[in-house]
């Protein structure tokens, strides 16, 4: 049944213009032309570019399309056409139902009024008529979970409270098509993993969801296929799992650069480092509890005396979980490096991250300990995928597993 | 602790009717009918929305004032004293009004300020929505009444003073003052057609709001807000021409005198504002999107 279709985008395309007096002079005449009857422009004029090219997606009732694809990729320009804050250019959107757009969480919020008048308020402006509001007034409260801070003005609020906030009156609108951007990046984990349950339940209940996020995993969990964007061109489109890695594997650059701390001479540079699978070949990824080993190349120019060298590791947008440090510490028993290309590889036996993705961040130190040379921000990035046997209760899975052994006397 | 209600689980697996919206390039301009009959559904569909943003506006500008209305009260009221103090000086050489000078004065002044707030409250009104429009698809028309609603409100607190002046003067009440907030709205009506005209070209090129304040600086010397229609040509031709004057000039006949000095222009700008008003609205409907996209996020 093709009315189960609730998002078909045919065809679509969308020029911006890159210089401001030529776009909103551009904008003078697009007036001029809908006042005269004319259709919009279809090529491109002088400082026009397409953000968004011959695109075509469909979402039916009870999806979850995740859009992925790095900055300026044309996910935002998607969103709002479907929005209906863009017209196409070319091609055709067809919206069935009413949507639920969750972009910028508390949109008409004033500072100076309680929580309740902006409840009000921002209902309003998401289209949520009087009736249903007064229906759904308590839910809202209970779900923002604000407590004493219903009657104080927004402005007391932390930024976390007001995600929540405009999360749970969008949430409440009952929509058919919900579109979300980037908006779980505030809140904390709670608040996060409250939300994503909900638009899990939202998409099983029927609601047609486009979700996008630079966090892989959130999209992995969540979403039910996953489209990647590139320069306003679908590159592929399909089962999660296979998009990410696909996108992971064409996005993920690192940057090697070495920074040097004032006052010492950078003696030594990285080359490259890379992951590695156990023959030896480059890996961005690898299963939860999975072995690897991390190579690092190194230009050394002066000779260096017993360096130490740290990996910290962190998960993206998190701090450090890990810092793995050089072994042995023993000065006496560390080698010193040579003129010349140098190859550190580190093999990890069993890597105790759960499903998620990891940067590493090199430090150096001399001779002495306390003696900082320089350090790297991006050397790596790994993607850790899930192990079928790992499976968690809660939302809340944590970032390492331990070995443990269960028994009930 | 209270269960939470999950609000999808109420919601039936469908079969309701669903809405469906098109997007496409093609221009609206050409369905007329169903251009208009959207434009009255989202006029109509946004009055609630107008209201809760008007009095956050209001509220908001309040909450940290401590003279409040004062603010509101005061501009006419000095600008009249101005003028009255000018003339009475002989600083200025005004002729003779027909009615005292303060009176018509005060009056006119109070007219003058809701024919220039009507202009300017169009674009304003869109200029603050516009963080919220760039990311929320509501209906554009929210702003428009949301400037109507500012308009109204300002003119009800300065016509309290401005009545309570008459009063206190002993100046003879009229009963043609009751059908005078008619002829106030139609100045009201022929602000706001100019105002939404604006708008587009407002919200693209800050140029017209610095324009659109200095304009209405001049047409307050080529209205008969502070002086007597003039009656010397070419002065007296130019001052005719300007369709403020014949809505300012009834309204305030309406209020102080009980006759209109020209009906007949009166009712020619009216009908000049019922004709021009739709096509302004029509041509906010059609340009505001095109604007919008041009903002970005």
């Amino acid at each position: 049944m093709s009315n189960d279709a609730l998002i078909e985008v045919e065809a679509v395309s969308k020029k911006f213009c890159r210089g401001l007096k030529r776009s909103l002079w551009y904008g003078l005449r697009d007036i001029g032309r809908e006042l005269t009857g004319k259709d919009r422009h279809a090529e491109l004029r002088k400082e026009e570019f397409w953000a968004i090219r011959d695109l075509n997606l469909t979402v039916k009732r009870g999806e979850i399309l995740g859009i992925i694809g790095s900055n300026g990729s044309g996910k935002t320009t998607l969103l709002r056409l479907i929005n209906g804050l863009l017209m196409p250019d070319l091609g055709q959107i067809t919206i069935r139902g009413r949507i639920g757009a969750l972009i910028q969480l508390g949109a008409g919020f004033s500072p100076v009024l309680s929580g309740r008048e902006n409840i009000q308020i921002n209902a309003a402006v998401l289209g949520i008529t009087k009736r249903e509001l007064a229906a759904c007034f308590d839910e809202i409260v209970d779900f923002a979970n604000l407590g004493e801070f219903l009657d104080s003005p927004v402005q007391n609020y932390s930024s976390g409270m007001r995600a929540r906030l405009g999360f749970a009156v969008a949430i409440h609108m009952r929509p058919d098509i919900l579109l979300v951007d980037e908006v779980l990046s505030v809140g904390d984990l709670v608040f996060r993993n409250k939300a994503l349950e909900r638009m899990d339940k939202l998409a099983h209940s029927g609601v047609a969801v486009i979700f996008v996020s630079h966090n892989l995993s959130q999209v992995d969990r969540l979403c039910t296929q996953v489209l990647f964007l590139h320069k306003g061109h679908v590159i592929t489109q399909g089962a999660p799992a296979r998009v990410i890695a696909r996108y992971v594997g064409e996005t993920m650059v690192s940057d090697t650069t070495m920074r040097h701390y004032p006052g010492t001479e950078l003696s030594f540079r990285v080359l490259e480092a890379q992951f590695l699978d156990p023959d030896g070949q480059p890996i961005h990824q690898v299963i939860s509890g999975g072995s690897l080993s991390l190579a690092v190349t190194l230009d050394v120019r002066a000779p260096l005396d017993t360096p130490l060298f740290c990996f910290v590791w962190e998960p993206v947008g998190r701090s450090a979980i890990l810092a793995l440090t050089h072994q042995p510490r023993d000065r006496q028993m560390r080698p010193s490096l040579q003129p010349g290309r140098q190859r550190l590889e580190i093999a990890i036996e069993r890597l105790p991250f759960l499903p998620g993705r990891y940067t590493v961040r090199l430090s150096v130190a001399g001779a002495i300990e306390s003696q900082l040379l320089g350090k790297v921000d991006y050397l790596a990035t790994l993607e850790v995928l899930p192990r079928s046997d790992q499976y968690f209760v809660t939302n809340e899975s944590g970032l390492t597993e331990l070995n443990a052994v269960w028994c009930f006397h | 602790m209270k269960e939470l209600v999950d609000p999808s689980q109420h919601v039936p697996p469908e079969p309701r009717r669903l809405e469906e919206r098109v997007y496409s390039p093609r221009c609206r301009a050409r369905h007329p009918l169903s251009l208009v009959h959207a434009m009255l559904a989202d006029l109509w569909g946004s009055r609630h929305l107008a209201k809760l943003l008007f009095l956050r506006d209001i509220r908001q500008r309040y909450r940290q004032s401590v003279l409040g209305f004062f603010w509101i009260l005061v501009p006419p009221l000095v600008t009249s004293a101005i003028f009255v103090f000018l003339n009475a000086r002989k600083i200025l050489n005004i002729d003779p009004t027909d009615i005292p000078y303060p009176v018509y004065v005060l009056v006119g002044t109070l007219l003058w300020q809701i024919f220039s707030e009507s202009v300017l409250a169009p674009l304003k009104a869109f200029n603050a929505c516009v963080p919220i429009l760039i990311k929320i698809n509501m209906p554009r028309e929210a702003p428009l009444l949301v400037g109507i609603l500012q308009i109204l409100f300002f003119a009800g607190i300065q016509l309290i003073p401005v009545l309570g002046i008459m009063v206190w003067s002993g100046f003879p009440i009229n009963t043609t003052l009751w059908i005078a907030p008619l002829a106030i709205l139609m100045l009201m009506l022929l602000g706001l057609t100019i105002g939404m005209l604006l708008v587009p070209f407002g919200a693209l090129y800050q140029d017209i709001h610095e324009g659109s304040a200095m304009g209405l600086r001049l047409l307050f010397f080529l209205t008969p807000v502070v002086y007597p229609t003039p009656r010397d040509w070419p002065w007296s031709l130019v001052v005719s021409l300007n369709p403020v004057t014949s809505l300012l000039q009834g309204a305030r006949d309406l209020m102080t005198k009980g006759v209109m000095h020209d009906p007949a222009a009166f009712w020619i700008v009216c009908g000049l504002v019922f004709l021009f008003l739709p096509l302004a609205l029509l041509f906010y409907r059609l340009a505001v999107p095109l604007v919008l996209e041009r903002m970005g996020a």
